[in-house]
């Protein structure tokens, strides 16, 4: 067991002494005799001091450091060298007690943070500006965009269908799965919930209007954009903000390669065709919870589920649910794109820039869901 | 590394014996033998491939080997528990190409970070622990409350070897140190690595491919080809080999600019 770090000081003014003993490591308890040493230099301050090594143990670095530090205060101007003041240094204790005079330390203390009313105010208005530079930004990120998908149609040679192709069968095709499952779930719910509730009027059967009107206007389409928000939104952020900071755009760019054309043109378009098809099949397949969950559970025939969909819930609810789907694959799209591209400097960021997509894109979904809404009741459909 | 390293001068800090690597199908290190001797600078060169940061990694713990025995510092690497992984951690510093500075935390966080995990150290002596390292790693005083997004790569590699030397290590890994560095930058890390092993009695494992730096810095060279440590020895010893690798390594005009700008002949240093 290596002796503890420990001094004895003798002595007084001039002839101030510190015989140093055991082990001045940090390891071994410098940080205990820190404090002590601090005090004595402080009192010590210009008066003068030496330093006896020769029973010491062990040094490192940070011994040394301290040794220094408490040298420099106790002499002031009259340190003349390195070693001055130190007795029966060995020679590698010598090397570091040299090493560490050539790196005074200099510490300033830690910044204070001022606290007060104005700093949140302050931060308030941060985040105000920061929200609305955000959305200047997206809206100028959307304004590019659109124009560029217009620019293909006119030089269609920039267009890369095979990039699509691929989006379309990761945000689309591997997403069938989930989002019919999840759909189906949510159908059966809804017709479950809806009947129990209605049949304390004896109107088990509206469960079936309840079922498709909500569905088809609203949760297929809705809780889809939702699912792939959150999957391929910030997939796109992820994917091409990494592309970001391995400056592989920066690449694309000199070599004559516009980003927007190689990697946001084919994602948009993918998700704006596939989001549709995936809502459509959520639809569906949340009628068909629906119908099973009336059938097992609540003792409504298929024919009869099959005849009042027939008559009651109109093809329009279908259409003004799928209506939807290419806005809200646009501006996840979009949204995941934007924050990809924008990616600065650090791996963190990119974690806080996907955080941001989803939740931007979640938000502008259901934004976008309530004016539709609000336009479908205008125009009574 | 303090002054009373307990381990006799004799026995080789670092002793690989049948280490073999393999990904898949390739296999990268084929019975490979290598011994690093306390207090030298070791330089690992080889061509692109031959598996140089695979052995770092493999020797400091971070990849487990297909077969074979690795020790460092006397530890048995290979089948290492985590008590004694976290001890033997405060003897050994490695700098990482790219530094692997946290990026979160400012530079003097991240020197700070392995003293605070490890010791109990109040926070007024580890900053200026931590001071004093960021300085000796050469870099100026306000770079500690930057953040390593801020940096530029030299610096950065300069962080990242503060960071390494925080615990005071006895052995330091350095996968290539002076790659992406400007000449002269270059040439002060190098100086930097000599000083540094000087007056703290560094052990120091060095992949490089930087020719300057292998005269400047290295005791021994190992090279590594054919799956193997090909030779090793001073540099003049692994000169005189005449294996067709070293002898284009060492006789192309970069090398021999390199020799030249040592021995002191008028020769551009770093072509």
């Amino acid at each position: 067991m290596v002796a503890m770090a420990s001094f004895e000081a003798t002595g007084e003014g001039a002839a101030a002494r510190i015989v140093a003993r055991g082990t001045w490591t940090l390891e071994c308890g410098l940080a205990d005799i820190d404090a002590k040493l601090r005090r004595f230099a402080s009192r010590q301050a210009g008066q003068g001091l030496s330093i006896d090594l020769s029973e010491l143990e062990g040094l490192d670095t940070s011994g040394a450091m301290v040794m220094q530090r408490t040298m420099r205060q106790a002499l002031g101007e009259a340190q003349k060298d390195a070693l001055y003041g130190f007795i029966g240094a060995s020679d590698a204790q010598a090397a570091l007690l040299e090493q560490a005079s050539r790196h005074p330390v200099t510490c300033r203390p830690p910044r204070k943070r001022p606290v007060s009313v104005l700093l949140l105010l302050e931060r308030i208005g941060q985040g105000t500006e920061n929200v609305l530079s955000d959305a200047l930004n997206i809206i100028s990120f959307v304004g590019a965009v659109t124009a560029r998908i217009g620019a293909t149609f006119v030089h269609p040679h920039r267009f890369r269908p095979v990039s699509m192709v691929s989006h379309m069968e990761s945000a689309g095709l591997d997403a069938t799965l989930i989002v019919g499952l999840m759909s189906f779930l949510i159908g059966a719910v809804v017709a479950f919930m809806g009947a129990t509730v209605l049949a304390a009027f004896g109107a088990e059967v509206f469960a079936v209007e309840l079922v498709g009107i909500s569905v088809l206007r609203e949760f297929g389409v809705l809780l889809t954009a939702i699912l792939v928000a959150g999957r391929s939104g910030s997939a796109f952020t992820a994917a091409i903000g990494s592309m970001k900071l391995r400056e592989e755009i920066d690449a694309m760019r000199v070599m004559g390669i516009n980003p927007l054309d190689a990697l946001v043109i084919p994602r948009v378009l993918a998700l704006v065709l596939t989001l549709p098809v995936l809502a459509f099949l959520a639809a569906f397949l949340g009628m068909l919870g629906g119908g099973l969950a009336g059938w097992l559970a609540l003792d409504i025939p298929p024919a009869l589920f099959v005849n009042r969909t027939q008559e009651i819930v109109t093809v329009s609810n279908l259409v003004v649910g799928l209506v939807k789907a290419p806005f809200f694959a646009f501006v996840i799209a979009v949204v995941g794109c934007y924050h990809g591209m924008n990616v600065e400097s650090s791996a963190e960021e990119l974690g806080r820039r996907t955080t941001m997509a989803v939740v931007q894109s979640l938000f502008l979904v259901i934004l976008i869901d309530a004016l539709f809404a609000m336009f479908f009741m205008e125009i009574d459909v | 590394m303090s002054a009373n390293s307990s381990a006799p001068d004799d026995e080789p800090v670092i002793k690989v014996r049948g280490l073999v690597n393999r990904f898949g199908d390739y296999t990268v290190h084929d019975d490979l033998d290598l011994d690093v001797r306390r207090g030298e600078v070791l330089g690992v060169v080889g061509g692109s491939g031959t598996g140089k940061s695979v052995l770092l990694r493999a020797i400091v713990g971070l990849r487990r080997p297909q077969a074979g025995t690795i020790e460092l510092l006397g530890h048995d690497m290979v089948n290492l528990s985590e008590a004694e992984r976290a001890t033997l951690n405060q003897e050994i510093g490695l700098l990482f190409q790219d530094g692997a500075l946290f990026s979160s935390l400012t530079v003097r966080q991240n020197v700070m970070a392995p003293i605070k995990e490890h010791l109990d150290v109040p926070q007024s002596l580890a900053r200026e622990v931590a001071a004093m390292k960021i300085s000796l790693a050469g870099l100026p005083d306000d770079a500690g409350d930057k953040y390593p997004a801020e940096l530029s790569g030299g610096m950065r590699k300069r962080a990242a070897l503060a960071r390494a030397l925080a615990l005071d290590p006895q052995v330091l890994f350095l996968d290539e140190p002076t790659a992406g560095l400007d000449p002269v930058g270059a040439e002060r890390f190098d100086e930097l690595i000599v000083s540094l092993r000087e007056s703290l009695g560094l052990t120091v494992f060095m992949v490089t491919h930087d020719l300057d730096s292998l005269y400047h810095d290295c005791d021994r060279v190992a090279v590594l080809a054919e799956k193997r440590v090909i030779a090793i020895g001073s540099i003049d010893e692994v000169r005189r080999s005449d294996h067709p690798w070293i002898e284009e390594y060492f006789g192309g005009p970069r090398g021999r600019a390199a020799l030249a700008s040592q021995t002191g002949a008028p020769a551009s240093r770093r072509a």
